[in-house]
């Protein structure tokens, strides 16, 4: 049982429930004078299996983007079957959500011959948009389906005409290369009717996503069809070209730090920007639920409360595994400063332990990912918006026998009085 | 054997490079200036204007007058480099210059829009590697550079498919460009290799030996391959591809590296042409481009591309058989617990299929809820209804194992042994 004196309830500065994107009126006076209204942007998650969308869409995410097992670029993600496409497609419609379906590699021809029988499964499917960074797949899929069409960020579109063009061929919606700033979106939504998606948070790729074909030439893995070994985040020496400019330095010289956008929320949303989108289908639950719940949060509270201080949203995404944060090109081109040369390392303040997965009454069931023992103390993240630390008095395994360690990779048992619900996430406080 | 008229084509960003490529071979310039041109290993950005453009392009056909001449517009532009390109549009009327080569496709309505009588050629160095992609481009561009991703069997595909008019080129020699990005990532070390231009070596602590060759300007970083590209010893590929162009890149090298390359591939072409039952490339020519090249010759992805084959094959494999559960809990003896992801009846053929895809036979002959209720087993269970449930522990039973249920398509495969390997 959790011991609820000790219990600490702290919660995000949130409002609304499951279900809350729309129009917002704005009654102040400060936001009446330069827009009566804002549209909250949809906050898109990453899903890398059917628990991590539920886990996404109940921690506040408008849609999710999921990968199929044919074409998504993220080979190392669970990736769904036909069949748990359609769970995640009938999940997303029966909570007013939406899932969209990465089709994202550059095809060859032969990716061609086994995509178009996909597509047809998927038209049966829909799911309510595809991610497309191929012409040839875009096409495809234009004449095969009827599912809305966005342009991945991997098509690189960095500006006005990139849009147009894609626009031209079938995309209602282009996601914009991540080193576009705010004020070029607005620009191009002052001009063109598109809608337009940016990345706010996540780890970010070096390069122009589409741009980098490392893996290819080094380890005959194709960046641009789920293959990325990810080599911007490995070690090189440094030799210059002439001796007398200096000795061979080793760096993590294209190790770029992970994005952070939340501070900007407030450009964003006044922007226009239709989608708002946080990387990482092969990340934890932890971190999903975590970007989720404060992106929900900071958003419905720029929204709703006109609140302009984000400094405990960021303390709270730092909490989780990253490699540092810039903000990427969102507001300006990223330089050095967005690049962190020391170690390919992570850091973080709080490691996951695991991920609730049934509640009946006060008794809990617990997937745990990370051991931990009793009398630790752990962390609730809860969908509501609630973070609740105490320590657990007692904890059983599944044949119910009481245990004072988990395991790894195992369920466990216990009683709480908290109001700890499905999907809701365990972690853990590092010591320092 | 195919082709009819051979166009050798380089780049060039000075008069001394203009003189040497054309007295060396070249039939069609492409003009750079870096202010809009990605990587011509040449600075000018300290200049405002396109003068320089104009300049070359006199001075080319004052040695050679049917000579063609483009310009590579092949940053990806922002926003704020669109009056750059105005600027540029006009430098070009004045130097007769019609054609430009682009990288970002979106430029094609850019010049639909403020100058229509340019034409474009699309070299995406990156995607644009199939049939209906290229087929889509032809209406925008006049021609199109084959990616180096595309294998040449491809390419013959690709041109097969699509109509005659089509016209391609191809780099067939030169370091091969394998990173783009914004990031000036050089200028942040300790050590000042701080220059708006600079180029250094770099080796990969993962794969020792290779060096890769950094190139930083302010468009930001270029990475290229440990080799550079030399289709030298397949010209009979190339000519039977009947491409309308052969792209020379000596970009970052000596101008030798560039006239020696056009004299060989012009000698070796003609030669073949004339003669291909006899033709061979002799042991001095391949001399001849070791002698100026730096780094080792290769022809890339040209004969084959094989990069992630065994995911193609992991899709195919996908769809014969429903992953329907995942095993979360196992107390080996006793009992194991299953997250139900997929509908599924405890009367299908099913099985138990361990991280390392060895497969056991499944059969459930009782069952519980993760609340220990029994359920009945002629059930349909389902992720809504039955998220977890619990079984007595087989065989097979480990965490992360997978319970998969087979469809009617698998029984003309083998049949399911105890720890068969699939």
């Amino acid at each position: 049982m959790l011991s609820g004196g000790q219990m600490t309830n702290r919660r995000l500065p949130r409002s609304g429930g499951f279900g809350r994107s729309g129009v917002v009126k704005v009654s102040t006076l400060a936001a009446s004078q330069h827009l009566a209204t804002v549209r909250k942007p949809e906050l898109l998650a990453p899903a890398g299996n059917i628990e991590k969308l539920k886990i996404a869409f109940q921690h506040g995410a408008d849609a999710c983007y999921v990968g199929g097992t044919v074409f998504g670029l993220r080979k190392f993600a669970d990736n769904f079957s036909d069949s748990e496409l359609q769970n995640a497609v009938d999940y997303a419609n029966e909570n007013g959500k939406k899932v969209y379906v990465v089709l994202n590699g550059y095809a060859h021809n032969s990716d061609i011959e086994s995509l178009a029988p996909h597509l047809e499964i998927l038209e049966k499917i829909k799911p309510h948009g595809f991610i497309i960074s191929d012409m040839g797949v875009m096409q495809l899929a234009k004449k095969m389906t009827t599912v809305d069409l966005h342009t991945s960020t991997q098509a690189s579109v960095t500006n006005l005409y990139g849009c147009k063009l894609w626009k031209n061929a079938g995309a209602k919606r282009v996601i914009l290369a991540r080193e576009v700033s705010i004020e070029d979106c607005k620009k191009i939504k002052e001009v063109l009717d598109i809608e337009l998606e940016v990345f706010v948070h996540g780890a970010m790729c070096a390069s122009y996503s589409g741009k980098c074909v490392i893996s290819n030439y080094t380890a005959g893995r194709d960046s641009n069809r789920g293959g990325c070994i990810q080599s911007c985040r490995h070690k090189y020496d440094i030799i210059p070209t002439n001796p007398q400019e200096g000795p061979t330095v080793t760096s993590h010289i294209m190790n770029a730090k992970d994005l952070m956008g939340v501070s900007l929320i407030p450009q964003l949303v006044e922007s226009g920007i239709e989608s708002l989108k946080i990387e990482g289908r092969m990340k934890s639950n932890l971190y999903v639920a975590n970007a989720v719940s404060t992106y929900r949060a900071a958003i419905d509270d720029y929204c709703d409360n006109r609140q302009t201080s984000f400094t405990e949203y960021e303390n709270e995404l730092k909490k989780v595994s990253n490699r540092h944060f810039s903000t990427g090109g969102l507001d300006h081109m990223p330089g050095t400063e967005s690049i962190y040369y020391d170690s390919a390392e992570g850091t973080k303040g709080v490691d996951l332990i695991g991920t609730v997965k049934a509640v009946q009454g006060n008794q809990v069931i617990a997937e745990i990912k990370v051991p931990f023992y009793k009398d630790d103390l752990i962390e609730f993240v809860s969908q509501s918006g609630n973070r609740y630390q105490d320590r657990l008095i007692s904890m059983k395994n599944m044949s119910g026998i009481p245990i004072e360690k988990t395991g790894q990779n195992c369920l466990i048992q216990f009683e709480t009085t908290l109001p700890i619900t499905e999907f809701d996430i365990i972690r853990k406080p590092i010591a320092i | 054997m195919k082709l009819s008229t051979l166009k050798l084509i380089t780049y060039a960003s000075t008069i001394d490079q203009v003189k040497s490529s054309l007295e060396a071979g070249a039939n069609h310039l492409i003009l750079e200036d870096s202010k809009l041109s990605l990587r011509p290993f040449h600075d000018d950005f300290q200049t405002s204007d396109f003068t320089k453009i104009t300049l070359l392009a006199n001075h080319a056909r004052s040695l050679s007058p049917g000579c063609e001449l483009s310009f590579n517009l092949d940053i990806l532009p922002h926003n704020h480099h669109l009056p750059l390109i105005h600027q540029l549009a006009q430098e070009l009327d004045k130097a007769f210059i019609t054609t430009v080569r682009v990288q970002d496709p979106g430029l094609a309505e850019w010049f639909k829009e403020h100058a229509p009588h340019i034409t474009l050629i699309l070299n995406c160095e990156t995607g644009n590697q199939n049939t209906e992609s290229i087929r889509y481009y032809q209406d925008h561009f006049k021609a199109q550079v084959f990616v180096n991703d595309i294998p040449n069997k491809d390419m013959q595909k690709i041109i097969t498919e699509l109509a005659s008019s089509a016209q391609f080129e191809l780099q067939v020699q030169g370091p091969i460009l394998i990173q783009n990005s914004p990031r000036p990532f050089l200028s942040g070390l300790t050590n000042p290799h701080t220059d708006s231009t600079t180029v250094v070596r770099s080796q990969d602590h993962e794969y020792p030996g290779r060096y890769f060759t950094f190139y930083q300007n302010p468009h930001g970083h270029l990475m290229y391959a440990y080799f550079d590209k030399s289709l030298l010893k397949n010209i009979p590929d190339l000519v039977a591809l009947n491409l309308s162009g052969w792209i020379i890149d000596g970009r970052g090298y000596p101008d030798t590296y560039t006239s020696t390359c056009l004299k060989l591939y012009r000698a070796l072409t003609n030669r073949y042409i004339q003669n291909p039952d006899t033709y061979e490339i002799t042991s001095d020519e391949i001399k001849k481009l070791d002698e100026v090249a730096t780094l080792p010759q290769k022809p890339g992805f040209f004969k084959i591309n094989q990069t992630d084959q065994d995911r193609i094959k992991k899709s195919k494999a996908a769809h014969s058989e429903t992953k329907v559960g995942i095993v979360v809990d196992s107390i080996k003896g006793e009992w194991i617990s299953i997250q139900v992801t997929h509908p599924f009846s405890p009367q299908d053929t099913l099985a138990i299929m361990t991280p390392e895809g060895k497969r056991y036979p499944l059969s459930i002959e009782e069952m519980y809820s993760i609340w220990n209720t029994p359920l009945s087993i002629t059930d349909t269970l389902s992720p809504q209804k039955n998220a977890l449930i619990k079984l007595k522990w087989q065989k097979g039973g480990q965490v992360k194992s997978a319970l998969i249920k087979y469809s009617e398509i698998i029984e003309t495969q083998s049949p399911i042994t105890a720890g068969s390997k699939k």
